[in-house]
């Protein structure tokens, strides 16, 4: 069976300089994503977590074909993406949507709910009529729960809360019918009473056979609600598998560490064992493991070799980059 | 009973429109607060807890309408207007917001910003208030040197440091933090959370937290105040607050936090907290309210006991019959 | 990138702006049909035997690029070439011109730039209050004022009306006459009556320019003001007047920086509407009549006037905007 999406050894490199102006230098020849690979397949939530500067943002837009990367192949139910023509692709783009952090930026102002919704329809020419196009409009709506829907189509956005302007934008997005959606930190900007709301909307397409990929910080939220984790620290991945293996049994420091700084739903006794320092800009890339001037096992060799991510842990599909988790083949 | 360091004392506040409308914003909030205490103050965005904050400290723009009091040590800082209370600003009470990222003029360095914040109060040298700057650097774990530089050269993490660093310049005894590690990463918000507890330890300051991020105040916090419309529906110590919610709205707050348990449901809030302008007659969570009677809808609530220190304004968590006949008093042992 | 790259940076592409704007120049005349000399054709006596030897002397004949070598040689050394209505040399031209419409310009933009931040700064203090309704209207009001019917109607109250100050013209016909016939009139009351002749017409241009710096720096003001480093520098106690001169002034005049420099850099250009109104004869009258009379070389003269003067200023914007923003340097 082919994936819905493949990613494979994906490197996005920004040469900066030229045509970035004064603030160009910070990029030049900055490795944001390196050798990035990852698959979804129907029915199936993955989690890219990250820090900021992680790439994680970086590697989606690669992935959907909204960056040129300089390495590596995506493909989508089986065709490269980024070896198709524009006309191929603008047919493909149906199949992909995406939905933004800030629904207070991602909806026009200016347009009401059911405008914002019908514009997808427009631009791929979908619905022979206008009845035809409210009919989908209505019916996207109360796939994400904003029912009555005809009371919303009227509405203009800074009449809606955040989490019915974000549900808005799914809308949108999946009024196309999509077979792949990424989102990208869909709730951080949202209050933390309606994130879960969001959450399970996203579950539940995803039952219905949507696979979605999504990036976050929060590693908690992820393992809540994805299938599998990947996590991303400096361009790389480096540790992934399916979310329990990942959240009761860590095996990268990077991973373990960050798993420590969740502020937890217990008092603290003692002071907390901490990273210190924070990961380095891009352009200042360590040599040998990217982890290691933070990490707390490291070992001179750490220093010099660049590890491959291999399995680790006990779970089957559970992977990290790191020379001192190798599992140890047992037979 | 001893003063506390700091009492807000039925604190409200109100904005006037354009067309002389009022927008409620706090309705009559009241805590206290001792040295080395620290408070993690919740609730859904615009229930009022910045402003709050804000308020305690003047800082609110003139169209605010503001009653009550602030004491600290007893004296009401609010009562003598805007000259006696810029006294207080940075030496009784000093804030550190969300913004981390612009805390600092862009244009000047970060040293003579923390410089100005001391001499600005007088009876020190600039001399001593550079050598002083040196030392809150260290303190917050910059090196010193870094004085010299410009905001746009440090990180967000290392900025909310220098932020902290600045707001402790004058030996302040309460600190008011807005939200300061909700634009930061995961392991610099832990970094800046374990400054914060040192800081309270080492010099008794006392720390008032706003933030929406629950697992935070139980981490760090030893009591919690749950805001809902303006008010503050439940407060107590940390632990039972925690452990055994009380007020429906605290119940369901701390079950939209994600647990350890990847399996178990996350709860999300039906509906949308209301305008605190409104005030309905009754309380103003029984249109999201699971658990609610009839008398919940016609008659709010008032603070009642539930432990020595812990209080909630629910009908159902607090049986009228057994609220004491007098309000005041009944948050202190 | 550090300070001296950044100023190597700015004042490099300044020097390219500058060669552009000169080989523009150059190619504009020659990438136009005919030549110089075809204008002889209406000229009496003017045979194809004197054509050829006018062709020689310019050195049309010769290879473009020797002819681009002498023109940029000429242009060095402050050769404009020869005005076709006059024949006098352009630079002449333009030395007189600048002379009349630098003071005169100049004044009006300094006092629009000293007038429209101090109404900008008041009103953005003031928000909320009428004093700020007052300044946004007045300012607006004279900022869509046409420039010269704003410049005539201030004759006829000023000068007409009330008398007080001449209407046009830079120097009182009366002491340039006494000054002809050789009667002793003093540089000092050659300069107060220039002085009073400057008036009118800088106040006109001060007027209109104004509203747009009192617009500018109101609502960069009151961005500022709702920034956080304003409201930290309130909690950390200091007074809302300092707050606004050491914290909101400074990064609220970023913007307008950019606007001075844009202005100092067309003071050069002179006005065309206020020096017709007021028959200045300045760059801006010298440039109306040039295009009128099909003047070329005049044309082009005006042209790198003012070309030179807003690179030159706009690269001294970009100077000044590095030492007012570390954020730009580094």
């Amino acid at each position: 069976m082919t994936d819905l999406l493949a990613v494979e050894g994906l490197g996005v490199e920004f040469d900066g300089g030229r045509g970035r102006g004064l603030f160009g230098r910070r990029l030049a020849g900055v490795r944001a994503v390196d050798a990035v690979s990852f698959s979804v397949n129907p029915g199936e939530l993955i989690a890219l977590v990250g820090e900021s500067g992680s790439g994680k943002t970086t590697a989606i837009q690669a992935a959907a074909r909204l960056l040129q990367p300089t390495a590596g192949t995506v493909r989508f139910q089986g065709t490269d993406l980024h070896g198709t023509s524009k006309k191929e692709m603008r047919a493909l783009r149906r199949q992909i949507q995406l939905i933004y952090q800030d629904p207070y930026e991602s909806l026009d102002p200016r347009y009401r709910v059911e405008r914002i919704i019908e514009e997808p329809l427009r631009v791929h020419g979908v619905g022979s009529s206008r009845a035809d196009r409210r009919e989908l409009v209505l019916q996207a709506l109360r796939e994400v729960g904003l029912s009555p829907p005809e009371s919303f189509l009227d509405r203009m956005p800074h009449e809606l809360s955040g989490g019915q302007r974000q549900r808005v934008s799914i809308a949108a997005a999946l009024v196309l019918k999509p077979a792949l959606l990424i989102a990208d930190e869909p709730v951080s900007m949202l209050d933390v009473s309606v994130r879960a709301g969001i959450l399970d909307l996203l579950d539940g397409l995803r039952r219905k056979g949507l696979g979605i990929v999504m990036v976050t910080h929060d590693l908690s939220t992820a393992a809540h609600y994805a299938d599998r984790i990947a996590v991303m620290y400096l361009g790389r991945i480096v540790e992934t598998g399916p979310s329990r293996a990942i959240m009761t049994d860590p095996q990268h420091p990077y991973t373990q560490a960050l798993l420590a700084a969740v502020p937890k739903m217990q008092r603290r006794t003692g002071t907390r064992a901490l990273l210190q320092g924070e990961s380095p800009d891009a352009s200042a890339m360590p040599t040998g493991c990217r982890f290691h001037p933070r990490c707390p096992i490291a070992v001179d060799e750490c220093r010099v070799v660049d590890p491959e991510i291999g399995p680790t842990g006990t779970t089957p599909g559970h992977q990290a980059a790191c020379l001192l988790r190798r599992r140890t083949p047992t037979d | 009973m001893t003063t506390p360091l700091l009492e807000i004392k039925d604190l409200t506040v109100d904005f006037r429109g354009r067309d002389e409308s009022l927008k409620k914003i706090v309705r009559g909030v009241s805590l206290t607060l001792n040295p080395g205490e620290r408070m993690g103050l919740v609730g859904e965005s615009g229930c009022g807890k910045s402003t709050l904050q804000l308020a305690a400290m003047g800082l609110l723009p003139p169209n605010a309408e503001v009653s009550g009091s602030v004491l600290i040590d007893g004296v009401d800082i609010l009562a003598g207007g805007e000259a006696s209370m810029r006294a207080h600003r940075g030496t009784d009470l000093a804030m550190v917001f969300q913004g981390a990222m612009n805390a600092f003029n862009p244009t000047r360095t970060v040293g003579s910003q923390i410089v100005e914040a001391m001499v600005v109060h007088g009876g020190t040298s600039k001399r001593a208030a550079q050598d002083r700057t040196r030392d809150l650097l260290g303190l917050v774990g910059i090196p010193p040197d870094r004085a010299e530089r410009y905001p746009h050269q440090f990180s967000g993490g290392m900025r909310q440091r220098v932020a902290l660093a600045m707001a402790l310049a004058n030996h302040p005894r309460v600190l008011l933090a807005d939200e300061p590690t909700t634009a930061l990463d995961v392991i610099m918000q832990a970094q800046i959370l374990e400054l914060l507890e040192k800081l309270t330890k080492e010099f008794g300051l006392a720390l008032l937290l706003v933030t929406h991020d629950l697992p935070i105040v139980v981490e760090t916090c030893d009591w919690a105040a749950v805001m809902y419309s303006g008010r503050i529906v439940e407060r107590g110590p940390i632990d039972e607050i925690h452990q055994q919610p009380t007020h429906p709205y605290t119940r369901l707050l701390f079950a939209t936090v994600p647990g350890p348990d990847v399996d178990q449901r996350v709860a999300s809030l039906p509906g949308v907290p209301p305008d605190a302008s409104e005030e309905p007659p009754g309380c103003s969570f029984a249109p999201r309210c699971d658990r609610t009677i009839d008398i919940c809808h016609n008659t709010r609530p008032q603070p009642g006991p539930i432990g020595p220190r812990h209080i909630a304004e629910c009908h159902v968590a607090v049986p009228t019959r057994t609220r004491p006949a007098v309000r005041e008093g009944d948050s202190d042992d | 990138m550090n300070r001296a790259r950044y100023l190597g940076r700015r004042v490099g592409a300044a020097l390219l702006t500058v060669w552009v704007a000169v080989t523009f120049n150059f190619l504009l005349l020659r990438l136009m049909p005919g030549n110089p000399t075809n204008r002889l054709a209406r000229v009496p006596n003017g045979s194809e035997a004197v054509r050829k030897e006018l062709v020689k002397q310019f050195g049309l004949d010769r290879p473009l690029w020797e002819q681009y070598w002498a023109y940029l040689r000429e242009l060095l050394h402050g050769n404009f070439g020869i005005s076709f209505t006059d024949q006098q040399p352009v630079s002449e031209h333009l030395l007189l011109a600048l002379r009349n419409t630098l003071p005169m310009v100049a004044l009006g933009t300094v006092v629009a730039i000293v007038l429209g931040v101090a109404t900008g700064l008041l009103a953005a203090w003031w928000r909320g209050h009428p004093i700020e309704k007052l300044i946004t209207f007045v300012s607006m009001f004279f900022y869509s004022l046409p420039t010269q019917w704003l410049g005539l109607m201030l004759v006829l109250i000023v000068s007409v009306g009330w008398g007080l100050l001449p209407s046009s013209g830079l120097h009182d016909p009366g002491l340039l006459a006494a000054k002809e016939i050789g009667l002793p009139v003093s540089d000092g009351a050659m300069l107060r009556d220039r002085l009073v002749h400057m008036l009118l017409p800088s106040a006109t241009l001060a007027l209109v320019l104004f509203g747009e710096y009192t617009l500018l720096v109101r609502s960069s003001l009151l961005e500022t003001f709702g920034e956080d480093y304003v409201l930290t520098a309130r909690a950390k106690g200091l007074r809302p007047r300092t707050t606004l001169l050491r914290h909101a002034l400074g990064n609220a005049m970023l913007p307008v920086v950019t606007l001075v420099a844009l202005s100092f850099g067309f003071i050069a250009g002179g006005s065309v509407l206020i020096e017709t109104v007021f028959s200045w004869p300045g760059i801006g009258l010298l440039t109306y009549e040039a295009i009128q009379a099909r003047d070329y070389p005049m044309i082009q003269g005006t042209f790198l006037v003012i070309t030179f003067s807003v690179i030159f200023f706009n690269l001294l914007a970009d100077l000044l905007y590095a030492r007012l923003d570390p954020r730009i340097s580094s």
